[in-house]
């Protein structure tokens, strides 16, 4: 992985509001178990990464964004090619960081992310919840 | 002046202890329902007669005497005219007893003795009660009778009648201004359209609203709604106040997130609680400084709210806020500054006043 690497997240149509992404999206939520689920932007597209998510796991999102491994390593986050349950899957690791540094280096990450804007938003991503 | 009748309005605005105006108007509708009933009254007693003794009803005229504390009674006077029998007024309180009668038989669920055709004058009297707002009305020796939205709504049931009116306030978008018909639609959140009728006063807002549709723009419309007898709304027949609402207007942002169903974040995520999301929208109207942008409000995944701000001065702002708890988590970054605190946004203010003065250092 690359530090220019991209990271692909999905968001949830209910983490925007007048088209603006909370931070959340970039923190992981209790079932992640402070592991946050990505997609390696160098092995598969964003449209590739939405189609598995909302067709295959048939999960809900609005559409693709994106942080790099670079922004990853500038939080001391680091980012772990699981490449389960699918090849192209990583996890950015939030396991040795505290709850404020969760919530700070998610801003971060939002800031970049809305700053590189929506990789790809899905066709059925008109309302927010 | 001897008080004919003493209703307690109880609950909501009445907890004031004093009367919203537009109660007032209610107060109209039961002089003429119960004059109508007097009419029947007086046939009934007197059956040779064909028709009622002219200026029958113009002799009676109901007048607010004065409100009472406990939430708020309202001291009702029956003044006579001298020209007339003063043996008539009986009718009046006659009537008064078989419309009370009506309440208590709605409220316990009992047949109506009223028939259809005087029912259908619940149209307009209790109109403007809200929900969690009730009306007393004291009986001898009996409980006293209570009148409220459903009990309104059960009385209208039993009419005759097709359709009934509610005033009533809506959020939506504006979705189509037909000045032919001198109309406009309103597309409420849950996708229905209502049409209203179009006043000039409004038409700026509303061409306003028109044109940021795609935007999502909300209006809040205030005005009188037809349902019929399954419930579902059908049209406004009145608008009396229309509102355009900022794109982050935190009461309907909170109603939007109050309809989330447990597992809305991918099969996880929990339901929020619609009573603490509507405290939350009161406290914010109330201690919120109006002088500070309004923040983006998210669900979490455990069932509470982020308020979130990105401000001008380059702050990244959270405030997570545990619904039930109303224990809130402020955090502020910019680089390498953080500002952390936590409070308690009780309903006394305090913790909104300290909000208020770190967001006001921020800016």
């Amino acid at each position: 992985m690359r530090p220019e690497t991209l990271l692909l997240r999905q968001v949830n149509p209910s983490f925007v509001q007048n088209g603006r992404v909370t931070s959340q999206v970039f923190r992981p939520t209790p079932k992640d178990l402070e592991m946050l689920s990505v997609d390696n932007g160098d092995l598969v597209t964003a449209e590739a990464s939405f189609s598995r998510f909302t067709s295959t796991l048939n999960c809900r999102s609005k559409g693709v964004l994106a942080v790099s491994q670079h922004e990853c390593s500038a939080c001391c986050l680091s980012v772990i090619e699981d490449c389960a349950p699918y090849p192209e899957h990583c996890s950015i690791d939030f396991r040795a960081v505290s709850k404020s540094q969760t919530e700070k280096h998610a801003k971060f990450l939002r800031t970049n992310a809305e700053q590189r804007g929506w990789l790809f938003i899905g066709s059925n991503a008109g309302d927010d919840l | 002046m001897t008080p004919f009748l003493k209703p307690r309005f109880t609950g909501g605005r009445f907890e004031r202890h004093g009367f919203p105006l537009e109660v007032l108007r209610d107060f109209a509708a039961f002089e003429q329902l119960l004059i109508e009933v007097a009419k029947r009254e007086y046939l009934l007693d007197n059956q040779h007669r064909k028709r009622l003794p002219r200026g029958f009803s113009a002799q009676f005229d109901l007048q607010l005497a004065g409100v009472e504390k406990g939430s708020a009674i309202a001291v009702i006077a029956l003044v006579v005219s001298g020209l007339f029998e003063p043996a008539d007024a009986t009718y009046l309180a006659r009537a008064r007893d078989q419309v009370i009668a009506a309440i208590a038989s709605a409220s316990a669920g009992l047949a109506q003795e009223l028939p259809p055709d005087l029912l259908r004058y619940f149209d307009a009297f209790g109109r403007s009660l809200r929900a969690g707002e009730q009306v007393w009305f004291e009986r001898d020796q009996l409980a006293p009778a209570r009148f409220d939205p459903e009990v309104r709504q059960t009385l209208l049931r039993a009419s005759a009648a097709e359709e009934w009116s509610e005033e009533m306030s809506l959020k939506g978008r504006v979705s189509a201004v037909d000045a032919a018909d001198e109309t406009f639609e309103l597309h409420l959140n849950n996708g229905m359209k209502l049409r209203a009728p179009l006043r000039d006063q409004f038409r700026n807002d509303l061409m306003l609203g028109l044109n940021e549709y795609k935007k999502k723009r909300q209006v809040s419309v205030r005005g009188v709604v037809c349902r019929d007898r399954s419930g579902r709304l059908k049209a406004f027949s009145e608008v009396e106040e229309i509102n355009l609402l900022d794109p982050l207007d935190v009461e309907t942002r909170l109603e939007m997130l109050a309809e989330l169903k447990d597992g809305w974040l991918d099969g996880g995520g929990q339901a929020l609680d619609a009573k603490a999301l509507r405290e939350l929208a009161g406290a914010f109207d109330g201690f919120y400084d109006s002088r500070l942008a309004l923040p983006f409000i998210y669900p979490t995944a455990e069932g509470n709210v982020q308020a979130e701000w990105t401000l001008p001065s380059g702050w990244e702002v959270s405030l997570e806020i545990e619904l039930i708890s109303k224990m809130a988590e402020f955090q502020a970054v910019k680089g390498d500054q953080l500002i952390e605190q936590v409070w308690q946004l009780a309903s006394n203010g305090e913790g909104w006043s300290k909000l208020n003065a770190a967001m006001l250092g921020l800016v």
